[in-house]
């Protein structure tokens, strides 16, 4: 399971906070957070490969490599080629390590054996292993793989991807509070998602007639597929409105009007009429938040070794020593 | 999971029969075989298709993509029609028998999933590297293992001279066939031989060249003295020699003649000789078989085309411990008491497998045994 990124946050603030030491910006945990995961991920593979050398155990919750392999399995992918063209493949976008491809021309799809230019001319030169669609190999660069045979017509599924991906960014999303305060805003982070609680201040056409109260009004959208998006109005005069989005729905772009339907604020009352900006977004604003990906067995090297690097920008060397001990005591118990 | 993948009507039968079930026009065959269309230059359909009984022309009426079957124009039926789509009677022969062997595309699959791998003796290997030694492993076994299934019946022309077969690569047994229908086998001969090049030579008994400086060749007289000799003269048969197997053939002539002491056994019988004539790519047969029928037994290398590149389950033990002994023995720093154990384990297969392909089979030696003096217990 994630590690909820609030947590860490939380756990770090108090750490650094305690002795009145520092503080640390959401801005920089969040520049600081992805940094640790992307440590703690890449450790992944070096430790499944130390692992595999060194001797194993079959008993369950025991086996280091069955627990290593538990910590990136949520990275796992499994996906169709990107693009197709000139007879070759392009790598999914999100690929950040290699497994395999299989190639789905074949019988069961087979694994496509990876060779190099001078192996692939090689193996053609060779009666016995001239690649056929049961035994296809390819050769892999610039982000594409060249299969042989080639298919007769090829499209991007023809070729399959097993590979990890790399983690999402780590993202504490916020809004300032009514004394100025950041709140946490525990909604998942979409680039296209509208900043659910945030109000929407861009009139096009403002209210006229309403009548003061809280509402929950009907609208129309310029937006086919709004899901289930929902606002409410809170009308302080005939003319002022505060509308609030209370669910962010769905498929909003960037210049999508919401129009209040006629007498939805108030007897007689028209409009009023958004048009949405940009900062009406996740990714226009710092609305939004995205947790850790590894798992939370990883909580507590996570915290320290935010905790190291914070201690550099607050320049605090006692919190990096401690962080540091903490972390290589962590570390000699897990590999002894 | 039972190894069976198609239904007793796919197998025995050579069909699957559908009900149409509303709107459905697809119906997709799940056998063994897959179904080929007629592609002009390239196939010929391997299968038919019903509706109703009655026989659906392809193109016009359906279509085939990737195993399914879609009724078009006329053809679309309605709910509850009888569809079938039937193999073609060559077709059901090729399958049948099937599960007897194992595809070399399964061997080399298998061999990745239980040989290969982590903890395991080795750790990894190409897939190219297993299918080389997989294919060169069938090789070697359909040359003294694997029971040999290649044969042509052929009829010798006038020239005394057949095309040796496109996937030849020895010979098991050459016979001639009587009237019956039996066997009678025709014996290589070192009584004569076909030349592999005939220089044409000038008066000093010197090769001439053309204009491109090569020999010229002329024709062979051995061969052509081979072709008209009179065989009798070397079998010292009578003219009105016996050629039928037939018990109740009793003549005079069977009886009377052919009772002479003292004959060299190797050339002292009637069924012909033949040589291989490697100039040509021939076999060439001795003139007294001239329009007779022959039967050709031969080896090829398993290898030739794809419905070839399968091994008996008889051998797959054998064929699993070749490709483990292969990898394993030519890899850097293996401990060599591996590479012998492997080598003893491919052995042990191997005999395995040539005991249970010979056919041994107990009361087949007791019928031959019977009334020959020896007492079989069985």
């Amino acid at each position: 399971m994630a590690i909820n990124v609030n947590t860490v946050y939380t756990t770090v603030l108090s750490i650094l906070n305690k002795e009145q030491r520092g503080y640390l910006t959401p801005y920089e945990f969040n520049q600081l957070a992805t940094q640790v995961q992307l440590e703690i991920f890449e450790n992944f593979f070096e430790d499944y490969n130390q692992y595999i050398r060194m001797p194993k155990t079959d008993v369950e919750f025991a086996s280091r490599m069955d627990h290593i392999h538990e910590e990136f399995q949520v990275f796992e992918e499994y996906t169709f080629s990107s693009a197709y063209a000139s007879q070759e493949y392009t790598q999914p976008t999100n690929l950040h390590r290699f497994g395999a491809a299989f190639w789905a021309l074949g019988t069961n799809s087979p694994e496509i054996q990876i060779v190099s230019e001078r192996e692939y001319v090689q193996q053609k030169l060779s009666p016995l292993l001239q690649p056929s669609n049961n035994f296809p190999i390819a050769t892999y660069k610039k982000d594409k793989v060249k299969v042989y045979p080639f298919a007769a017509a090829g499209v991007p599924k023809d070729v399959e991807w097993s590979y990890i991906r790399k983690p999402a960014d780590v993202r504490w999303g916020y809004y300032t509070g009514s004394l100025g305060q950041f709140v946490y805003d525990s909604t998942v982070y979409g680039a296209d998602l509208l900043n659910n609680g945030a109000t929407l201040s861009n009139f096009t056409t403002p209210l006229a007639t309403g009548t003061i109260g809280t509402y929950t009004p009907t609208f129309t959208t310029t937006n086919s597929t709004p899901g289930s998006f929902a606002i409410s109005a809170n009308v302080t005069s005939a003319t002022a409105v505060t509308i609030t989005i209370t669910d962010p729905g769905s498929g909003f772009v960037v210049g999508d009007t919401i129009t209040i339907d006629g007498g939805q604020l108030g007897v007689g009352s028209t409009g009023p009429v958004i048009t949405l900006l940009a900062s009406d977004f996740n990714s226009g604003s710092t609305y939004g938040s995205v947790n850790f990906e590894i798992s939370d067995s990883q909580q507590t090297e996570c915290i320290l070794k935010i905790l190291q690097y914070a201690g550099v920008i607050i320049r605090d060397p006692q919190i990096i020593q401690a962080a540091q001990q903490e972390l290589m005591q962590d570390e000699a118990n897990a590999k002894r | 999971m039972g190894l069976l993948t198609e239904t007793n009507e796919q197998y025995y039968a050579g069909q699957q029969s559908f009900t149409t079930t509303p709107a459905q026009v697809k119906f997709t065959w799940t056998g063994d075989t897959n179904l080929v269309a007629t592609v002009t230059g390239v196939s010929y359909a391997n299968f038919e298709v019903y509706k109703n009984g009655v026989l659906l022309t392809p193109t016009t009426e359906y279509t085939l993509s990737e195993n399914a079957v879609t009724l078009i124009g006329a053809a679309i039926p309605t709910t509850g029609d009888a569809v079938v789509i039937k193999l073609l009677t060559s077709t059901v022969w090729a399958n049948n028998g099937s599960y007897s062997y194992i595809s070399l595309t399964d061997v080399i699959n298998n061999f990745m999933v239980a040989y290969v791998g982590m903890d395991k003796l080795i750790p990894r290997v190409k897939r190219s590297d297993v299918m080389f030694h997989a294919k060169r492993g069938l090789q070697e076994f359909s040359y003294d293992t694997l029971k040999s299934i290649k044969s042509q019946e052929l009829t010798i022309p006038p020239s005394l001279s057949i095309i040796i077969p496109q996937d030849y690569v020895n010979y098991v047994e050459m016979s001639r066939i009587d009237d019956l229908g039996v066997k009678h086998v025709i014996y290589p001969t070192t009584l004569t031989s076909n030349p592999y090049t005939v220089p044409v030579q000038d008066a000093n008994g010197v090769p001439t060249q053309n204009d491109l400086g090569e020999n010229i060749e002329g024709t062979s007289q051995t061969d052509e003295r081979w072709d008209t000799a009179n065989d009798n003269l070397l079998t010292g048969a009578y003219d009105n020699e016996m050629y039928n197997a037939g018990v109740y053939n009793w003549t005079w002539d069977k009886v009377a003649y052919g009772r002479r002491y003292g004959l060299d056994p190797e050339t002292s019988q009637t069924n012909g000789w033949f040589t291989i004539n490697d100039r040509e790519g021939k076999f060439s047969f001795s003139s007294n078989l001239a329009g007779q029928l022959i039967i050709l037994e031969y080896i090829s290398d398993g290898l030739s085309v794809d419905y070839d590149m399968k091994i008996p389950k008889m051998a797959e033990e054998a064929i699993y411990m070749h490709i483990a002994y292969s990898i394993l023995a030519s890899r850097v720093n293996m401990p060599e008491y591996i590479v012998q154990r492997y080598k003893k384990d491919r052995r042990a297969a191997l005999r395995n497998a040539k005991i249970r392909l010979s056919e041994i089979k107990l009361n087949q030696f007791v019928q031959v045994m019977r009334n020959k003096s020896k007492w079989i217990k069985h």
